[in-house]
């Protein structure tokens, strides 16, 4: 014979809610979802059918208190009631054909058993449509129901009663349940009742906000800008209504008013047929637009298993890409024929834009000439650039953009910063839809060598110099070169490339580490470390009094340390930290300066 | 964003920090952080180093370099050692895997340094009271990147009867290589029902699912699961697309799209992501998309197509101004460059795994099954939506 497992319902509900829902409190909207999939099946037979739910909290002086559920849907049967309410996670209305087993549970919900995290009794009762006799349905945690049928004549919908549990008080009191309610179903089509002892109130409106009746469109916007500064607490920059066949979704989008961290995962507020899923997805708008903040309903979209988001298909992939298409159209326009508007959005929002612009050719054209870059000579857009410039040489490194750019900037040279996220991207775009223009990648040495050249007879004059120096820094792999620029107080130039800054911070590691890592580090820099004297230059300035007078002295002993001296010092104003090699450098230097002070 | 950073080192990393944490995953946010690693140097406080050089191991693990990350660990072990009361060896050992992982992936280090490596963790990972279970995981993924399948089985087969604990990977990331694990043994079935605990959203961390959603295109291919398969392509591509880290898993997406026929979107990620593939310091991540753009490139020669547009990032060695390639030749630098680096990994793993590898993608013309993504009303962006 065959013989069951024993399960603690429960046990196994409290596990189920830990894994797939948020807490406790989805027990209100699975009571809303069970009335409203009974009232849209009620009206599948009586079209007109008003539905109406109530929720009546009742606290009674001594004793526990209780929740009591109402709606006037559809009702059970009592066969109904045994089939339904006995199988856990079986449920009349909502087994749509064709899930996966996977979602079995999240599909159908665990449904009202959910209310055994706040109740340890619940019970349910219900008189069908069809007018058969009402039952009454006890269930216990440990999976055992009792059934009854009433002589009561009962109008027809169902009611569900539960009795507080110890620890969960929280949720039996007015203002808690009135908040979840309105967080759950505050958009639902019919009218939600809470009774308690302070009164009764009905907590929604049939309304959609974004069906805003208002004919006149500044009204409109008015009402729109305060409903969301009601739901998300925040005061918006403006409001886009959002739209999508795919899905069926329609809602709003607000513009943020502060520029929200790259990093941070977008929070959309979406609605499966008007009941809350999420006030936290991530899914439902494209990357690019996180600079807006949405509520959504979606009539034709499929939840997860948890029910707490949508379900990723090539369905929601379109409504993202409709809705997406909302906002991108909203900034067209803007660009177009707001360009007061934009702007200011443009100095929030430049990272949401330039995603935007970097991924969709025909936003790249509209917006390119509105986006500021950071230039050696400050932020300027691209056509400002180039009234002052005819090559757009841009730097893809942040670190040395920061090398070269005031030495650029003194000597007039034109250099973009290429190093923030979709600047490289933005500059590429640029060359491939503009080919007249040259646009080229740089490295910061190639900037240091567009700074003006000695003449013959300076290079002649230095050479003795320059040799001195070359040698005087072979060993610490850093080429030389002596050109002319302001400010001439400035006596060099220090600037590295990314290979020649990967090596240094490797060698730093080298130093410390123990032999296995420190063989593991040598192969790691390989063969690249055999050329890296072009990775880093010491640009001496011709113009300054100081190097004038070190490449009159030529080889005499004083310049080799001194030359020396001034790489430490240049490395420090890269803010480069020095190796161990370098300090004992800048000690040796700095001691036969004070000798050669004190013996004179 | 401000070019002037304080002059007080302290000050200038707590900077440089704020605006790191402002970014994704990926070089902004590392050039930033290794900023403030020289400021924290500058600072002269060995904590500070220390714990932005942490900071950097994260992102760089998180952002594509694992270059960088190794180099800065290797600085923060050494610190550990001088000074092991002054920091946590849960924290050290945690990142200790990343690296450990890490090592397989540059063809320059020897088989010797990596399994003296894998001995120094394990050593260190027994004496700190841990099992083995974080170390034999990390074996198992370098052998899964030496090609070695025998010990592959091996180490899989002892470290399911390991305990896990703290130090262990979290349990996605475990199935993730079971996944992978059968997908490289060529057992479709095995790796689909391995995935099925991670597509169905019951398990997952910071880069699972989006790595499964890559690794079971070839499996749901192999068993003509193609609805499936590209379902998964569309929504796994635009998780991976943006970070570099990834550049593997995109190339798992576009070899499908190659084998789907889909031809025109294959070239379109090519132009996106070799600028990505050919910087990327992973050499095994970059020979893994260098072999899927072979593949492409053979299937288009197979059509009979002697010309190919495309954009190649400005600078590469397979750059042409015109833009518009032979087809042929393409391939063949592809495979000239893939066959170089495939030597490397085999001659330092000991086998041929790689080169044989590539002989195999020869094949790949006859292996297409034609199946394109429905078509839908407006003009997809290729990008990020």
């Amino acid at each position: 014979m065959s013989h069951k497992f024993q399960v603690h319902l429960s046990g196994l509900i409290n596990l189920l809610s830990n894994h797939l829902y948020s807490g406790p409190e989805v027990f209100v909207r699975e009571l809303l979802q069970n009335g409203v999939d009974a009232i849209r099946a009620r009206q599948l037979k009586e079209p007109r059918f008003a539905g109406k739910m109530t929720l009546e909290l009742s606290k009674p002086v001594k004793g526990v208190p209780t929740i009591t559920f109402m709606d006037n849907g559809v009702g059970l049967t009592e066969d109904e009631v045994h089939r339904f309410l006995a199988i856990i996670g079986e449920s009349s209305k909502r087994a749509d054909a064709g899930e996966r087993p996977t979602d079995f549970i999240g599909q159908f919900g665990i449904g009202l058993l959910s209310c055994f995290l706040v109740s340890d009794e619940i019970v349910v009762v219900s008189r069908s449509m069809t007018g058969t006799p009402a039952v009454e349905w006890r269930g216990k945690p440990d999976g055992t129901y009792q059934l009854k049928t009433l002589d009561a004549d009962l109008d027809a919908g169902t009611q569900v009663f539960l009795r507080c549990k110890p620890g969960s008080e929280e949720f039996f009191d007015a203002e808690r349940l009135t908040e979840l309610a309105r967080h759950y179903g505050g958009l639902l089509p019919f009218p939600i009742t809470v009774v308690s002892n302070s009164g009764s109130d009905v907590i929604n409106t049939d309304e959609l906000p974004w069906k805003e009746s208002s004919a006149n469109p500044r009204t409109r916007q008015k009402n729109w800008m305060k409903f969301g500064q009601d739901l998300f607490g925040m005061k918006f920059l403006d409001a886009i209504p959002l739209m999508s066949q795919a899905g069926e979704a329609e809602g709003l989008a607000f513009v943020l008013p502060h520029s929200p961290s790259l990093s941070a995962k977008r929070s959309d507020r979406v609605y499966l047929k008007r009941m809350l899923l999420s006030e936290s997805a991530d899914k439902l708008l494209p990357d690019w637009a996180f600079f807006v903040k949405a509520i959504v309903n979606a009539n034709d979209l499929r939840p997860t298993a948890s029910r707490e988001s949508f379900y990723e298909d090539q369905k929601l992939e379109q409504a993202r890409e409709e809705l997406g298409e909302c906002l991108r159209r909203y900034l067209v326009d803007l660009s177009r024929n707001q360009p007061e508007k934009f702007r200011k959005l443009l100095g929030v929002h430049q990272l949401a834009i330039e995603a935007l612009a970097a991924a969709d050719d025909d936003c790249f054209r509209l917006f390119i000439e509105w986006l500021p870059f950071e230039t050696a000579e400050g932020r300027m857009t691209l056509p400002e650039y180039l009234a002052r410039h005819d090559v757009v040489r841009y730097i893809p490194d942040l670190d040395q953009f920061r090398q070269i750019s005031r030495i650029a900037a003194a000597q007039g040279i034109g250099v973009v910063n290429g190093g923030y996220v979709y600047s490289t991207d933005l500059l590429e775009k640029f060359a491939e839809l503009n080919p007249d223009v040259q646009v080229i990648p740089v490295e910061s040495s190639e900037v240091a060598h567009a700074l003006e050249d000695l003449t013959e007879a300076e290079q002649d004059a230095a050479e003795v110099f320059l040799q001195t120096a070359e040698s005087a820094l072979r060993s610490y792999r850093c080429a030389v070169d002596l050109r002319k620029f302001r400010p001439s107080e400035l006596t060099s130039l220090y600037s590295i490339n990314s290979e020649g800054r990967f090596l240094r911070s490797l060698e730093q590691s080298q130093e410390a580490a123990d032999s296995m890592w420190s063989g593991v580090l040598n192969n790691l820099a390989g063969s690249s470390s055999a050329s890296a004297a072009s990775r880093a230059t010491l640009c001496f300035n011709q113009a300054n009094p100081l190097i004038q007078r070190l490449v009159t002295l030529g080889k005499q002993p004083a310049v080799r340390p001194a030359v020396q001296m001034l790489y430490v010092q240049a490395l420090l104003m890269a803010h480069q930290p020095l190796s161990s090699k370098e300090w004992k450098l800048f000690n040796e230097g700095l001691l036969t300066f004070v000798e050669s002070g004190l013996s004179t | 964003m401000n070019d002037e950073l304080p002059d007080d080192p302290r000050s200038a990393v707590d900077e440089l920090m704020e605006q790191a944490y402002e970014f994704e995953h990926g070089s902004t946010q590392i050039a930033l952080i290794e900023e403030a690693v020289r400021m924290a140097d500058l600072s002269g406080d060995p904590d500070l180093a220390f714990g932005i050089r942490q900071e950097l191991i994260d992102a760089s693990t998180m952002g594509g370099r694992p270059d960088l990350a190794l180099v800065a660990f290797t600085w923060c072990l050494a610190q550990f050692d001088k000074n092991p009361q002054d920091y946590d060896a849960h924290g050290i050992l945690w990142k200790y895997k990343w690296i450990l992982a890490s090592l397989a992936e540059f063809p320059q280090l020897t088989r010797e340094q990596i399994d003296a490596a894998a001995n120094d963790m394990e050593q260190r990972t027994v004496n700190e009271g841990y099992t083995r279970h974080a170390v034999e995981t990390m074996r198992w993924k370098l052998a899964m990147d030496f090609g070695d399948h025998d010990e592959m089985q091996r180490i899989y087969e002892r470290t399911r009867k390991i305990r896990r604990d703290a130090l262990s990977d979290c349990k996605a990331c475990v199935q993730n290589c079971t996944v992978e694990h059968y997908m490289l043994l060529g057992k479709p079935k095995l790796a689909l029902r391995s995935a099925e605990p991670i597509l169905s959203g019951r398990m997952g961390c910071s880069e699972i699912p989006e790595i499964t959603y890559g690794g079971v295109l070839r499996p749901l291919f192999q068993l003509d699961r193609l609805d499936e398969a590209m379902t998964t392509h569309l929504k796994g591509y635009r998780l991976v697309a943006r970070n570099p880290e990834f550049i593997d898993t995109v190339a798992e997406h576009l070899r499908f799209l190659v084998m789907t026929g889909n031809d025109g979107k294959a070239l379109q990620l090519i132009s996106r992501h070799l600028p990505a593939a050919l910087a990327n310091p992973s050499l095994l991540k970059r020979l893994r998309f260098f072999f899927a753009t072979v593949q492409a490139f053979l299937a288009l020669e197979a059509k009979g197509q002697e010309s190919v547009k495309l954009r190649l990032p400005p600078g590469s060695s397979f750059t042409r101004a015109e833009g518009v390639y032979p087809a042929g030749e393409l391939r063949q630098e592809f495979e000239d460059a893939a066959r170089e680096l495939a030597m490397q990994f085999d001659e330092r793993n000991g086998n041929s795994y790689y080169q044989n590898f590539l002989e195999k993608l020869r094949e790949t013309p006859k292996q297409i099954k034609p199946f394109s993504a429905p078509a839908r009303k407006r003009k997809p962006q290729e990008n990020d939506e």
